[in-house]
């Protein structure tokens, strides 16, 4: 048996409003025109193959998607990520934040980066109510770390 | 790893301008030139219809307000940096003198658009400027040659790509990557930089993006990524030399304006230049009467130039 190899690409959705939500599809479809408009017949085919290109997971709260791509192919789809300016006739582009070589490294590569962003929303938030909750997300996160360098110990 | 930076967004009125710096700052840009972009400025006044309405803005009022600043970069940690940069079009050879006055030197960043052979040659070779722009909305119809490019790799002048328009349209698409290959061949993929130009803030593009793009000017990964990080620094670099710096080595500066980050080297400076005071007196003396006496052979103005040569010396010691 041979394996498979594949790359996974951490996007990020940042568009205007920010009610508007979007499918596996949109973001398929936006993605596979535009490497057809930048890498034409022998792009979109060679997508194609076994692993082909797919949408694997969206958030649709945070706008997170993740891409899967054939190994070696990634190159062509990195390249034509940047060119996007419309999904589902909305402005709106993916911004890369992570490119992985399996859907686990990603998503504990998500985890941080969320953790990360709680500091910054922590100052942003104008009421009470929201504080405490992200306060409270917050000393979560760090238990969490600390159990871990306890059982690693 | 190095800062990623976009050295190209353009002036624009003062909303629209913040939208475009919170994109940059949430994209994860940590510095960020804003871009006055005249093409007039270098034709003689003479030949203007209106004289005294055409002056160029200073730096001050391109640059938005701390307060806006601090709103942009509320809630976070990470540093952001706004900086000021003008960029013309050279048309003729004999327009080039204005860029050495003050009110162009001001800006922290000069960049130049060449549009004939020579002009670009003039750029590359004599010009004092940090960047020279490359247009990607129109064929790029100069003869290149390595010994046009060679002196501007030397010098550590750099050339600029806009990715923005090929991101609006698909035939400056065209031109971009046929101009950036073009490019690429000729400098071997050093000395490049690519910044937005962007129109509105929905065109800006994550770093990351950015350096994916250098993928298809025919640049390996590396190289890619530089293009958006450590040769900016290295522009920066440049400008500061251009700007400060006396002999390009030395930066004479106040005390009092001295960041915080900086005050070490005046705290060091006070230290050693005690126990210089003490070897003064002592030894140095005799030293150069010792030294004008070996190279007494010489002629005399090499007694001159040592004489000057040893004050940067000395605060090198200091700065060290």
């Amino acid at each position: 048996m041979v394996r498979y190899k594949c790359r996974y690409v951490l996007c990020k959705v940042i568009h205007d409003d920010r009610k508007k939500s979007f499918d596996e599809s949109d973001i398929y479809f936006a993605v596979r025109n535009e490497v057809e408009a930048l890498h034409g017949d022998y792009g979109v085919s060679s997508m194609k193959k076994t692993p082909s290109l797919s949408v694997k997971y969206t958030d649709k709260e945070s706008g997170i998607v993740l891409l899967k791509c054939q190994r070696g192919l990634h190159k062509l789809l990195q390249s034509s990520l940047p060119f996007i300016k419309k999904i589902k006739g909305v402005p709106a582009f993916l911004q890369t934040i992570h490119v992985g070589g399996t859907i686990r490294s990603c998503l504990k590569f998500l985890i941080t980066y969320h953790k990360s962003r709680l500091s910054s929303l922590l100052k942003q938030c104008t009421t009470k109510e929201e504080k405490e909750k992200v306060k409270v997300a917050i000393l979560k996160c760090c238990q969490d770390t600390t159990q871990m360098v306890m059982t690693v110990q | 790893m190095a800062a990623p930076m976009d050295l190209n967004i353009p002036h624009c009125d003062e909303n629209l301008l913040k939208e475009k710096l919170c994109m940059s700052h949430q994209l994860g840009y940590e510095v960020v030139a804003i871009n006055y972009y005249d093409p007039e400025l270098l034709i003689p006044k003479k030949q203007k219809k209106k004289d005294d309405a055409h002056q160029v803005k200073s730096p001050d009022k391109i640059l938005p307000s701390k307060e806006v600043l601090q709103s942009i970069t509320k809630g976070s940690r990470k540093p952001f940096k706004v900086l000021s940069r003008v960029s013309t079009i050279l048309t003729e050879e004999t327009q080039a003198h204005k860029l050495i006055s003050e009110e162009v030197q001001q800006f922290d960043l000069i960049a130049v658009q060449p549009t004939s052979e020579k002009t670009f040659l003039q750029a590359c070779q004599t010009l004092n400027v940090d960047i020279i722009t490359i247009d990607v909305t129109e064929k790029f119809n100069m003869k290149m040659r390595r010994q046009t490019i060679s002196p501007a790799l030397e010098r550590g002048v750099y050339f600029e790509l806009q990715y923005s328009p090929s991101i609006r349209d698909s035939t400056y698409r065209q031109y971009l990557i046929a101009n950036a290959q073009k490019l690429m061949f000729w400098c071997k993929g050093k000395n490049v930089i690519l910044t937005s130009g962007c129109e509105k803030a929905m065109e800006l593009r994550g770093p990351y993006d950015v350096a994916n793009l250098g993928l298809l000017f025919d640049l390996n990964e590396n190289q890619a990524k530089d293009t958006v990080m450590k040769n900016c620094q290295a522009v920066l670099s440049h400008s500061e030399g251009r700007k400060d710096y006396t002999k390009s080595t030395i930066k004479v500066e106040k005390v009092k304006e001295l960041s915080k980050t900086d005050m070490w080297i005046v705290d060091k400076s006070d230290a050693l230049q005690n126990c210089e005071e003490f070897d003064l007196e002592n030894n140095a003396v005799s030293d150069l009467h010792q030294f004008d006496s070996s190279d007494n052979d010489d002629e005399e103005e090499d007694h001159d130039s040592d004489a000057v040569e040893s004050e940067p010396k000395k605060i090198k010691l200091m700065t060290t």
